[in-house]
């Protein structure tokens, strides 16, 4: 009995080591914890722009407009509304009077003309997003009569003009530039090439990209309804929402601020993740693994706490085939139309999203268009099925045959008897990456192709990929619910100066179907257009379209507004409300006993 | 003695330039452009006009890094004669492993491709908690495995000494990463018991910059009880058989003899006599606690997910964060130098014997 009791007294008092973390449940006052398994890089307002980055800039920074996550809309959000324009390249914006800085100033059109200044700049470290900016902006132009109104000026009528600045965060000048530095140098001068570098410009640059302007929570400050109050290096984020804050009146998803605290909280190792959702320590993830949602729905508990589900998203994985091999050792193997159909062929994708994906961490990626843009997907386009007998036929159709009975097809290229046998390359790290190239590389070698697998470090995955200098590889590409520009991926221009066209995909009609496309402002026509470009690029097969990838999302049921979203981040949790009817299980019951 | 102290110290200094020719080697061949990966300059695919401006920007941050400089000292090159003769060529100070040396002694291993934070600020508060971690985690396994190897060389092949040996040799057998999880599953889980917080050095809910030290540590102590007893387990086995053997080895000499035959207590002949000459094994690994501040922590800060040197050693790896890598092995490096000079002190110490004034 005494051995009992001593038992009991130990417990209770190890149990008490863990803090009761039921959270206060008033409506008014709710903290909610995202699950986050990396941190972000940074969270400079203009030289960082990691998915997490994003993600937190949703609650604590606007800028003038964003695109609607459920109606792909977009949405005037400092401005009164869209961005009005006659000739699709001056663009008038009228600014709402009523939007405040944290220190009561008001928002003006020298805070964007600032804002526009630091992105644009090359002195900024953001060179891999500032030319997004530099293609499409000109200048700026300050309305004349009405101080609330400015124009931006565009390089040439583009259907992308009036998006240009969904994600350009408004920094407010009289912070980053109190002396007035930038006051005199006009835009246009920045963005032109004879921007003259003075020694001032220098020593502002040096401080503006300073590594402590990228975490620490004072220099984060945006016009959201949450502030950066905390960053606990490696283990969590913390925004509180601010108070008169200048939306408060309004309703909707970049307007809501139902929680009072919004925690991101990093956990990486897949067990702590488990238990912190088990333990009540995680109330939302977006970025769980298939198989660690999958696990996770074994789990009554888990079930009967929270709401879990696979969303469709706008992001596509792809085997990569370089058409145009311009290094000097490679090798033409996918310059015939023919071979790389064939490969497509061989390429297992269904049993890659069977096996590696459980059939539910992603769908059929048919063409570069995902089928969610149900405007802009071309459906007479099938899926290219499995079918090895027709990829034999394909490749004995453009010559490979094998000659010298080694079990490895072989053709004469340049006078010499080649064996087919390439080199795939993939960023090394990822787990469903090396597996979907292990399987695909099983299945080539059934029709007599010898896929050698090269796994690389992420910079010199790029640089052999910019340098054209591969064979074949494995990448992945994003895209957004709103209008997204082909030029950088597929026009020849963008292959031609080494840009993100690797594979060299593209003729005369192809780029004359996208430049047509960028100067269409009317929408049905642009549909049409890029249609056209699917069924080109479905023609051609520079990419083997593998799968889009979905995202497994957890939410809580104690809240109320469980909304999720194919467009980036998937969730948005400002506009998340307790439900007053929800009844916890174990162990937030518990918890709450013990309250 | 202190000849003995500076004879070893003049010998890191080679050892020292040898890691760091080895660290520098290793910067040097990471692939990837390091300007580019601290830029992150990207293509608009369309020819841009700016490309040139880029190149100039790439260059300045080139002189910024100092890796526009040669590489070392001196470089050999063919002469330009119809039999070519190697040439060496002398570059003086002005060169990248200079350049990187002195940085680095000023604890200036650059800029973090990952983050572009400054690497020495990065890795300095990380590394205080993983030393705290593995130092007291050291010390608790020192006052543990010396009584039990004392108890066990009492009485040789007694049934403690058998039972704790199997017991310590079943944990030295359990893998960190099968132990940490394992305790993880147990003491943090609803399901069985959830005694301990599961991630994190603190909770985000509860926990407030502003307490005091005093709270503060309460806050911390349940969230370090789990990766200290996985740190801790490790080495009780190896101590404590350390301590029983070599106290078992000191058993059989004549001076304990000598200390029986005068009528000593078996407990003053024990702990008195024998423990201090069983002490040199012991010292060795204190000599290795440094190192292990930086290498052995990988696993276990990643599993609880604190935010000490190890789990920024493997942030570093998965990111391909180079600089930090290579500040990391340095570091490394340093320390297994100084915990040898550690224990070569302590074992002068702890052995009248060692004469190292001779």
């Amino acid at each position: 009995m005494k051995r009992i009791f001593i038992l009991f007294i130990t417990s209770a008092l190890l149990s008490s080591c863990v803090e009761n973390t039921q959270r206060s449940e008033a409506q008014e006052d709710f903290t909610v914890v995202i699950h986050t398994s990396y941190e972000p890089n940074g969270l400079h307002p203009v030289n960082d722009f990691s998915s997490l980055r994003s993600h937190i800039y949703m609650y604590t920074h606007r800028p003038l407009l964003k695109v609607d996550l459920g109606t792909f809309e977009l949405q005037p959000l400092l401005v009164t509304e869209l961005p009005q324009s006659e000739d699709g390249q001056r663009y008038l914006y009228t600014l709402r009077d009523d939007v405040t800085w944290a220190n009561g100033e008001i928002l003006t059109r020298e805070d964007m003309e600032f804002t526009l200044k630091m992105n644009l700049s090359p002195l900024s470290n953001n060179q891999a997003i500032r030319p997004l900016y530099s293609s499409v902006i000109q200048g700026y132009e300050a309305h004349p009569d009405n101080p609330n109104q400015f124009y931006l000026l565009c390089n040439e009528q583009h259907a992308g003009n009036n998006q240009i600045l969904i994600e350009a965060n408004l920094i407010q000048k009289s912070a980053w530039d109190s002396t007035g530095l930038f006051d005199s140098i006009p835009l246009e001068r920045i963005i032109a090439d004879e921007f003259e570098r003075t020694d001032a410009i220098n020593d502002y640059f040096e401080r503006f990209n300073d590594a402590s302007n990228q975490y620490e929570p004072e220099k984060l400050e945006g016009l959201g309804p949450y502030r950066i109050t905390e960053w606990e290096r490696g283990q969590y984020i913390t925004l509180e929402r601010k108070d008169d804050w200048w939306g408060d009146d309004e309703n909707g998803m970049y307007f809501d601020n139902n929680p009072s605290k919004i925690v991101f909280r990093i956990i990486k190792d897949d067990n702590a993740t488990l238990l912190a959702f088990r333990n009540g320590d995680i109330d939302v993830s977006n970025r769980l693994g298939t198989d660690e949602l999958l696990r996770l729905r074994e789990n009554e508990d888990f079930n009967a706490n929270f709401e879990s589900d696979f969303v469709d998203q706008f992001a596509y994985s792809y085997m990569g085939l370089n058409c145009r091999p311009t290094a000097k050792e490679r090798t033409p193997y996918f310059t015939d139309k023919l071979v790389r159909r064939a490969v497509a062929h061989a390429t297992p994708v269904r049993a890659i999203m069977e096996d590696l994906l459980h059939n539910q961490g992603g769908a059929e990626q048919i063409t570069m268009v995902s089928a969610l843009k149900k405007d802009e997907f071309n459906d007479t386009l099938d899926f290219i099925e499995y079918d090895l007998d027709k990829a034999a036929a394909l490749l004995s159709e453009a010559g490979w045959a094998d000659s010298d009975g080694d079990g490895i097809l072989d053709r004469d290229i340049d006078g010499a008897s080649t064996p087919f046998s390439f080199e795939l390359n993939y960023m090394s790290g990822n787990q469903t990456t090396e597996a979907t190239c292990l399987m695909i590389k099983e299945s080539l070698g059934k029709v007599g192709i010898d896929c050698n697998l090269n796994g690389m470090d992420f910079s010199a995955f790029y640089q052999k990929a910019y340098q054209q200098d591969f064979d074949a590889l494995m990448g992945a590409w994003s895209e957004s619910a709103g209008y997204t520009d082909p030029l950088q991926l597929w026009h020849t221009s963008s292959w031609s100066s080494m840009g993100a066209n690797f594979c060299g995909f593209g003729n005369d009609y192809s780029d004359s179907l996208i430049t047509t496309y960028n100067a269409t402002m009317n929408k049905p026509d642009r549909d049409a257009l890029i249609k056209e470009l699917q069924a080109e690029v479905y023609d051609f097969q520079p990419y083997v379209f593998l799968y889009s990838t979905r995202r497994k999302v957890a939410i809580h049921k104690r809240f109320e507004n469980r909304e999720t979203y194919n467009e980036r981040p998937g969730v948005l949790v400002n506009s998340f409300r307790l439900d007053p009817n929800f009844t916890p299980t174990a162990p937030l019951a518990e918890a709450d006993t013990a309250e | 003695m202190l000849n003995y102290l500076i004879q070893r110290l003049l010998w890191m200094v080679p050892t020292l330039l040898a890691i760091a020719l080895f660290s520098f080697w290793i910067s040097i061949e990471a692939p990837g452009d390091p300007v580019e990966r601290l830029m992150q300059f990207s293509d608009d695919g369309s020819g841009s006009a700016n490309r040139q401006r880029t190149e100039e920007l790439k260059q300045e941050w080139r002189a910024r890094l100092g890796i526009d400089k040669p590489l070392f000292y001196w470089t050999i090159r063919s002469s330009e004669t119809s039999f070519p003769i190697p040439v060496p060529e002398f570059h003086g100070t002005n060169n990248q492993f200079h350049f990187w040396l002195g940085n680095a002694v000023r604890g200036d291993f650059g800029y973090s491709y990952y983050d572009g934070e400054a690497v020495g600020a990065k890795l300095w508060p990380k590394l205080r908690l993983s030393f705290l971690l593995t130092t007291s985690s050291l010390l608790l396994a020192f006052l543990i495995s010396v009584p039990i190897g004392v108890f066990g060389a009492s009485r040789p092949d007694g049934f403690f000494d058998r039972s704790s040996a199997l017991v310590l040799f079943m944990l030295y057998s359990l893998p960190t990463f099968f132990v940490g999880t394992l305790l993880l599953l147990t003491f943090s889980n609803p399901d069985v018991l959830y005694w301990f917080p599961s991630a994190g050095l603190q909770n985000p809910i509860t926990f407030d910059p502003d307490w005091s030290l005093g709270r503060k540590i309460k806050h911390w102590t349940p969230h370090l009880v789990l990766p200290f007893i996985t740190f801790t387990y490790g080495s009780l086995a190896y101590l404590s058989r350390i301590t029983r053997s070599g106290l078992a080895e000191e058993q059989q000499k004549d001076y304990i003899t000598t200390a029986r035959a005068k009528g000593l207590s078996e407990r003053k002949v024990l702990w008195k006599h024998s423990l201090r000459n069983a002490l040199l094994p012991l010292i060795t690994v204190i000599g290795q606690v440094f190192p292990i501040t930086v290498g052995g922590s990988v696993i276990i800060e990643t599993i609880f997910t604190l935010p000490g040197i190890g789990w920024e050693a493997y942030r570093a790896i998965l990111n391909y964060d180079y600089p930090v890598i290579v500040a990391i092995f340095t570091l490394g490096g340093l320390l297994t130098v100084v915990g040898y000079i550690v224990a070569d002190l302590l074992y002068a110490w702890a052995d009248p014997r060692i004469r190292y004034d001779r």
